[in-house]
């Protein structure tokens, strides 16, 4: 990086924030401060919901994974805008009616104390872990790649966030994340047409995707019933419902954002975007990656995308075999790229079976360089920490600042630290709204004013954002980062929304019923998380399958309704 | 005949209440499974 995007990286995220918080000066009371000043429109509450769930490890990870596996994990998605739809029609107005401010304001309502904070603790366990992994993740690549201090990256965008987020309440968060949003599409969208430009004239994007094709990387839709592979349709559509239902419609980082829409119409309006749009944004970045793979079968690339790991370990003792391993890699891409010119000259020649020779010989090449890349990462990951044989998470990064202009890098760099901060931001914001409402004014001090409650906030969530620092400090991550992130949410969201769904539909059960059987549910999950080789995205359906079924079990045990405030639902 | 309450007005054109709205997300949604389905199929 030069001045140039120094500059572009500094000024655009500076001025953001500033404008966020002068625009949101002035509102001092609790209810703007948790929950927005009610005037929000849907555009912003849809960017808002969007910029909360798309961190920086989507768009620095999964263009990773694009490369790697193809398009396989859009999958992910394909549950996204039914659960939307379930929230918007029964979640949203129940929430709306009662004018919470928190999701699990409402299990309390609806049954009792106890579970109110039960579903309190289960998001702030896994939410202030996933806050920790939200701040280190893109941290950690962006100071491996561009030599600076991880401790002091961590905390200098750690403390920004908390700055903003502290001063302005939700609006302002908000209004950040509508701006961020704004300039992560501008760079994904650059970097994607600047990547076409650098692919070799000759090729058409129609050659791009048969080249992609052929080594398996558009293969989006997998109809195998196989519960040990990690994504596939039914997978996606199942437990990506669950996993997105609970996300949306419980987690109080997503219920925040739309609880201050200016009416129900403009907040369903607003969860209606992210139904429509999230798949073809997934769909997109993956696509990148996939873009990303087809140029370096022409361009050489690194053996292994994370050069400072790789470098560390030629200068430490391995030096001599990842050379000749280097040697081999090279010698193995030659061989490809030119099998690829031959079945790319067969393709426009229209010889189908020279195609198919040239096509077969280009798959064996590639063998080759993948046998290659692979002992380098066995040896990485026996001489090194567990983290440094996993270089999916370079591969955007090491293109963008091997082959794009400066300028365009500033631009790249400024989307992932605002992706960072804007998912960083509405996490704590919720963070310190639970904390706030479920647990201090619940339980330590119900009877103070509005004006302590606002200040208790502005603590907590500054206290969140200091232990999300802190937990980032001393994180080392083995999995690709965003695959960890849908992990731990997968393995607490499913119970959680196993509670609310009973809050929702089985009307007779109680709030005793449904406490002991959430934890019962949760001690199952972790039960089988480790032992069962499964996709996570199962356990979300496991989890609140399980809640659902216990807590109807022990209702009839206990014999009759517990809980108080059953009225105040539909 | 009763006017919808401003909540249940979507004021969308051509989907007039939420039911409107959700089945044309659905439609949307299952539009991009298949078409994603076929670009698999198309560049084997």
């Amino acid at each position: 990086m030069n001045g140039l995007d120094y500059a572009i990286l500094v000024v655009t995220m500076i001025a953001i924030a500033a404008y966020a918080v002068w625009q949101t000066r002035g509102r001092s009371d609790l209810s703007s401060y948790l929950k927005g000043s009610g005037d929000t429109r849907w555009l912003t509450i849809g960017l808002s919901v969007m910029a909360t769930q798309a961190s920086a490890v989507t768009f620095l990870s999964t263009p990773g994974q694009g490369y790697e596996s193809g398009l396989g994990f859009v999958q992910n998605y394909f549950g996204a805008p039914l659960a939307l739809i379930v929230v918007a029609a029964f979640f949203l107005p129940i929430y709306r009616r009662l004018k919470v401010y928190t999701a699990y304001e409402y299990l309390g309502l609806r049954f009792d104390p106890k579970t109110r904070i039960l579903g309190a603790a289960l998001f702030l366990l896994q939410r202030g872990l996933g806050a920790g992994i939200t701040i280190y993740a893109p941290a950690i690549v962006l100071s491996t790649v561009m030599g600076w201090r991880l401790d002091v990256t961590i905390i200098c965008s750690g403390l920004f966030v908390v700055a903003y987020t502290v001063a302005g309440g939700c609006d302002a968060v908000s209004l950040t994340q509508k701006y961020q949003i704004g300039v992560i599409f501008a760079g994904m969208i650059a970097a994607f047409f600047v990547l076409l430009s650098k692919l070799p004239h000759a090729l058409t994007f129609g050659d791009s995707l048969s080249i992609a094709g052929g080594f398996h990387k558009l293969e989006a839709v997998d109809f195998s019933l196989n519960m040990d592979r990690r994504y596939t349709l039914w997978s996606g559509v199942l437990g990506g419902m669950f996993l997105a239902m609970a996300y949306f419609g419980t987690d109080q980082s997503q219920v925040q954002r739309y609880l201050g829409g200016r009416s129900l119409r403009e907040s369903r309006l607003g969860l209606m975007f992210n139904a429509v749009f999230k798949i073809p944004m997934q769909f997109f970045i993956l696509l990148l990656g996939v873009l990303i793979f087809v140029f370096y079968q022409f361009e050489r690339p690194p053996v292994f995308f994370n050069k400072a790991a790789w470098n560390y370990q030629v200068a430490h003792g391995e030096g001599a075999r990842l050379q000749t391993l280097k040697a081999g890699f090279d010698s193995a891409h030659d061989d490809e790229k030119a099998r690829l010119q031959e079945w790319m000259d067969a393709r426009h020649s229209g010889n189908a079976v020279a195609e198919a020779a040239a096509r077969e010989a280009a798959a064996a090449a590639h063998g080759r360089v993948e046998d290659a890349r692979s002992q380098t990462k066995a040896i990485l990951k026996a001489a090194g920490p567990g983290s440094s044989s996993n270089d999916s998470d370079y591969v955007f990064i090491d293109f963008i600042l091997d082959y794009l202009p400066h300028g365009l890098i500033g631009l790249l760099v400024t989307a992932f630290f605002a992706a960072a901060l804007s998912s960083k931001a509405g996490e704590l914001n919720a963070l310190g709204s639970t904390t706030t409402v479920d647990i201090y004014r619940h339980l330590v001090k119900g009877d103070a004013s509005d004006a302590h409650y606002l200040v208790a906030s502005k603590c907590f969530t500054a206290f969140w954002g200091l232990v999300a620092i802190g937990f980032a400090l001393f994180a080392n991550l083995s999995e690709n980062l965003i695959q960890a992130v849908n992990i731990l949410g997968s393995i607490f969201y499913g119970v959680v929304l196993g509670m609310f769904l009973v809050a929702f539909f089985l009307k007779r059960v109680g709030g005793t019923a449904v406490f002991w059987s959430a934890l019962a549910a949760q001690a199952l999950v972790f039960v089988l998380y480790a032992t069962l080789p499964i996709s996570y995205l199962w356990y979300n359906v496991i989890g609140c399958v399980a809640c659902v079924i216990f807590s109807l079990v022990a209702q009839t045990m206990i014999g009759s309704v517990g809980g108080k405030g059953a009225e105040a639902h539909p | 005949m009763m006017q919808p309450q401003d909540d249940e007005k979507t004021g969308l054109p051509g989907l007039r209440t939420w039911r409107q709205v959700y089945v044309a997300v659905i439609v949307v949604f299952v539009a991009w499974v298949v078409l994603l389905a076929a670009l698999g199929r198309a560049f084997p």
